[in-house]
């Protein structure tokens, strides 16, 4: 008997040391990847911009400035479900260099999420719709949030 | 033409031989399996009424011990297990119904879940004819639980700055299904200690979402599909009867 209740004992510290494994792995991120293509022609082209702005947060303006690109990542506001950019881009013609503004307004949900104990907690990004914009076109290739997505948007400028 | 005829009929002959060998084999082992099976009948059914071989000799009242002595030694888990288990012949009818609390405090967050639970299911004990009356089994549980979770923090962003959040789970549903095995040894004249090990699966969460959930009374961590667990377990068994054993098989 005694036996008994010393193996009993014994399996419950064994067992019991195991139960609490925790791993840290985060895995939220706000990132959300641009293409800008020729409408029409469905060809990458690269967008003068002098700046992108975030509207109702002066104090993160600018988001992006003077650069000129094909693909750009940008964050969403991890405070709100919905971020508004502003594009403020020199679109080059043949012979004249002229303003064009879009906006872009994008949807998504946050929620938050606690890693471990350890780690603490993070947001998960998810759903990501396009709410309005002003471009001539878009399309959404990639509605999650995932560092390895290329793309999550292609707009046709 | 008499070799042909000879080789024909010792073809012939060898089939019959060989059939008729395999067919006896079987006839025999039937016999076999028949007169067996109606020995071991005859002793049920003449000696020990059906009924009383399979109704209940026994109820076994269990209260978990690792949820109490998380709520001596933690700060940040408390909780509590009753169990509750009939016995039908060599089989067992097990309800368990628990609680459990969490609440870590930190300087980035802090998270709270509580929630009760329950698993209904059933063991099958590997020896019923334990002189002792211990038990050594496996088995199946349904599991369910509801939970109420919060999370108040901050989360830090290169871009954005600090982002302050406050989210609740009001009224979350979890089920889940467990594979069990476990022993109870008998201790002292109706106590008996032992443990289950618990295979949780399967796991499926319904109701308000605004947080993803982390912990799960009874089940564990909530982002695992699957997950270990084992709860400690002193008993004391109400016995109603002697139990009518089946003589072993010779």
């Amino acid at each position: 008997m005694r036996k008994r209740i010393i193996i009993s004992i014994f399996t419950l510290f064994i067992v019991s040391a195991c139960v609490d494994d925790e791993l840290c792995a985060g895995k939220g991120t706000n990132e959300i990847k641009l293409l800008f293509v020729e409408s029409g022609t469905e060809t990458r082209i690269e967008v003068a911009l002098d700046s992108i702005a975030v509207s109702g947060r002066p104090e993160h303006y600018p988001v992006i400035a003077d650069t000129t690109v094909s693909a750009l990542t940008l964050t969403v506001d991890p405070a709100r479900t919905l971020t508004q950019f502003i594009f403020y881009a020199k679109h080059k013609t043949d012979t004249v260099l002229y303003g064009r503004i879009d906006t872009l307004i994008l949807s998504y949900e946050v929620t938050p999420k606690l890693i471990s104990v350890q780690c603490g907690p993070e947001l998960i990004f998810s759903d990501l719709n396009v709410f309005k914009f002003t471009f001539d076109s878009l399309q959404i290739i990639e509605s999650h949030f995932l560092p390895e997505v290329e793309t999550n948007l292609k707009i046709y400028y | 033409m008499n070799l042909t005829f000879y080789l024909k009929l010792k073809q012939i002959l060898r089939y019959i031989i060989d059939n008729a060998r395999w067919r006896t084999l079987l006839l025999l082992w039937i016999t076999l399996m028949a007169n067996n099976n109606g020995f071991t009948q005859a002793i049920i059914t003449d000696s020990i009424p059906k009924y009383k071989m399979i109704a209940p000799t026994m109820l076994m009242f269990g209260f978990e011990l690792l949820g109490p002595a998380y709520t001596l030694i933690s700060e940040q888990r408390s909780g509590w297990e009753l169990e509750a288990a009939l016995d039908v012949y060599r089989y067992f009818i097990v309800y368990d119904y628990g609680a459990e609390f969490f609440d870590f405090q930190k300087d980035t967050y802090n998270y709270s879940s509580e929630g009760t639970y329950w698993r209904f299911g059933a063991d099958i004990n590997m020896i019923p004819r334990d002189e002792y009356g211990s038990l050594l089994y496996f088995g199946l549980r349904y599991s369910e639980s509801i939970l109420t979770e919060k999370m108040t923090g901050k989360v830090f962003d290169k871009q954005w700055g600090t982002t302050y959040f406050t989210s609740l789970n009001g009224n979350v549903n979890a089920r889940w299904i467990e594979i069990v095995a476990g022993m109870r040894a008998k201790i002292w004249k109706e106590l008996y200690m032992g443990y289950t090990l618990r295979l949780k699966t399967s796991l499926r969460l319904s109701g308000d979402q605004e947080l993803e959930s982390y912990r799960i009374p009874g089940y564990g961590l909530a982002s695992e599909s699957s997950f270990w667990g084992v709860n400690y377990y002193i008993s004391w068994r109400f016995k109603f009867r002697e139990k009518y054993t089946v003589p072993q098989k010779e």
